[in-house]
């Protein structure tokens, strides 16, 4: 009697998929991942790595060291002399800056100059799916660089016995953390974002993206010092989202004229702007060409 | 059925493929129609009133550069609105059904859309994955594919190192990943040299034969149509001027090559055509040339014209059996330039 046998030969070759399809919102996480990746240098030389590993040092340095230096040396250097959270968002601009010049031009500028756009675009994505994906890989990375260093600080503080007294301080002093990072994200994906979507060339767009924020700081001190309307301030992206994150935390920041309202709409405007700009240029993008 | 919190495609579900994809029994032989399609960028009108039909096998879409091939190629993907007429591909369609037409078709552009740094491998597992492949399956097509297209030992090289013709192939494998129900395939021998295009033409004519994808392939090239497609669609000045299998074609070709016969003189061709009609022969004169074309069955024209040419006293210099060219019946068929 022969043994019934469940073995097979498969032919060579590329068999028909009769598996599941998954959707559009699948499309744009996988986009997304791809693109996040990529912005940090995963998958790709060394080279590609420095530059993302480098800003988030720079951004986690100094409060690793400070707290490290507290706990270690508390007769040294005492927990009053670390800097407090709203504080460390001085820290932090530098970083965000670098970072936001270095992902955001590799998040669109890549696509478009090596023509991968047309092949997304070929796919179930569309442009609006497409910049969704781009904006969910490029937030969750500036928020990195707006929230792990505090959490570190948090943390370095709450070891050396300053931290929150609390299990609701905690809770508070979190959710303040967290609509720092989503004000910081937010408005600094959107508006690097946009300058990156102005060109095709990486290098362009992160020269671009840093010019254009430190020409608003220089724009902000120049009108300071011109003791212009202080509402003018809003014309600087800095001032306005860094004033409001020292207002998540109920502290009166460099501006304290300026109403808190004011700030607000002045985050949406420059997070809504920009992206509006993002919008115009990539609805005019040929595809098939 | 949702999976990962979105709509799974309608298309979806197992079987093969003739029970997976959502087409109509009408569909399933015309895999794109379109009926009055107009098209117009700014002032330019690229597509007028265009009528087309594509079944199964390789559709070669031929016409000049600037014939509307490539604005074509964007409606059928859902990129571009018509602004007038009916367009269906795969039964739906692509103006309210993009992304679901896009993720059943496999698309490789014209132009080099391939990121330098990625390997082959990566590049081609994530475009089958934004087609809406999971992982996994994504990993194991991506590298079924490869092999196919001839780059299985090449999948880990970057693409930026590789040559013209494997970029071309990447973009096929990448066109292919998602086991797609139609290919289109956008002038896939641009830039290559000759044994790259005959690498790149057999695998096409390849991937209709063995895995039954309906393809549609643009070119400016004659020659490669030819050589490659089943059924033609001559494109120019935005119109379809012809459709026609090439089958039907060649045919037409043979049949006709017995009744042209060519006659060279050293001078005297206009006496000589006007004498040949005379005596009922369809004869045309251009330079120092006579052509006589389809002369009724049975009638055998060579004596006729020896016999004229030597009553009139004319140097002959050469009298022979033209071969008709598949070439010539796309210039007869499409006047306008179709046949460019």
């Amino acid at each position: 009697m022969t043994k019934k046998t469940t073995a097979r030969i498969d032919a060579g070759g590329p068999q028909r998929y009769d598996g599941p399809r998954l959707g559009q919102a699948y499309a744009v996480r996988r986009v997304a991942l791809h693109s996040t990746a990529r912005a940090v240098g995963l998958r790709r030389g060394f080279g590609a790595k420095v530059l993302p590993l480098l800003t988030l040092v720079v951004a986690l340095l100094p409060a690793i060291v400070l707290t490290g230096l507290a706990i270690l040396l508390p007769d040294v250097i005492g927990t009053e002399g670390l800097p407090s959270y709203p504080d460390y968002y001085g820290f932090v601009f530098t970083a965000l800056l670098l970072f936001s010049a270095l992902v955001a031009p590799e998040l669109l500028c890549t696509d478009r100059r090596s023509g991968l756009l047309g092949l997304y675009f070929a796919a179930p994505l569309d442009r609006r799916s497409y910049l969704g994906a781009k904006l969910l890989a490029a937030l969750p990375l500036l928020s990195v660089i707006t929230l792990l260093p505090v959490l570190v600080l948090l943390l370095g503080l709450s070891a050396s016995g300053a931290g929150p007294g609390s299990l609701a301080d905690t809770g508070v002093l979190l959710l303040r953390m967290l609509g720092a990072a989503v004000v910081l994200s937010s408005t600094f994906a959107a508006v690097s974002l946009a300058i990156s979507s102005l060109t095709d060339r990486r290098a362009v767009a992160a020269v671009g993206v840093v010019l254009f924020l430190l020409a608003s700081g220089a724009l902000s001190a120049g009108l300071e010092q011109a003791a212009a309307p202080v509402s003018l301030q809003l014309l600087n992206v800095s001032s306005v989202s860094l004033d409001l994150t020292q207002r998540i935390y109920a502290l009166p920041g460099q501006f304290p004229n300026l109403p808190t309202w004011q700030l607000v709409l002045g985050a949406i405007a420059w997070t809504v702007g920009p992206l509006a700009l993002l919008w115009t240029r990539y609805s005019r993008v040929e595809v098939t060409r | 059925m949702t999976t990962c919190g979105s709509p799974v495609f309608p298309l979806d579900g197992g079987g093969h493929r003739h029970e997976r994809t959502p087409v109509t029994a009408a569909v399933q032989t015309q895999v794109v129609s379109a009926e009055g399609l107009t098209k117009s960028w700014g002032a330019r009108t690229v597509l007028t009133d265009l009528d087309l039909q594509v079944g199964h096998g390789v559709t070669g879409l031929l016409g000049p550069n600037g014939s509307g091939k490539t604005t074509l190629i964007g409606m059928l993907l859902g990129l571009h609105a018509p602004d007038h007429g009916s367009l269906r591909v795969l039964g739906l369609d692509p103006r309210q059904a993009g992304p679901l037409v896009r993720a059943r078709v496999g698309y490789a552009p014209q132009h080099d859309a391939l990121p330098p740094e990625i390997e082959a491998l990566d590049l081609v597992r994530h475009l089958g994955e934004v087609h809406g492949l999971p992982v996994r399956a994504a990993r194991q097509r991506a590298s079924d594919v490869l092999w196919l297209v001839g780059l299985g030992e090449e999948r880990r090289r970057p693409v930026g190192t590789m040559s013209g013709g494997q970029r071309q192939r990447v973009k096929l494998a990448a066109a292919l990943v998602h086991d797609p129900s139609l290919l289109v395939l956008d002038e896939p021998t641009n830039g290559l040299d000759p044994g790259q295009r005959d690498g790149v033409l057999h695998l096409v004519r390849r991937l209709a034969d063995e895995l039954a994808v309906p393809v549609i392939m643009s070119s400016h090239l004659l020659e490669e149509v030819e050589r490659t497609c089943d059924q033609v669609i001559v494109l120019s000045e935005g119109r379809a001027v012809l459709q026609r299998g090439l089958a039907e074609l060649r045919v037409e070709a043979r049949q006709s090559e017995d009744h042209v016969l060519l006659v060279e003189l050293d001078s005297g061709a206009e006496p000589l055509a006007g004498r040949l009609r005379e005596a009922g022969l369809p004869a045309t004169a251009t330079g120092r040339r006579v052509l006589i074309h389809g002369s009724a069955p049975g009638v055998d024209p060579a004596p006729v014209v020896l016999e004229v040419v030597e009553a009139m006293g004319l140097g002959l210099r050469r009298m022979q059996v033209r071969t008709r060219s598949l070439e010539d019946v796309f210039l007869d068929l499409a006047p306008e330039g179709g046949g460019q």
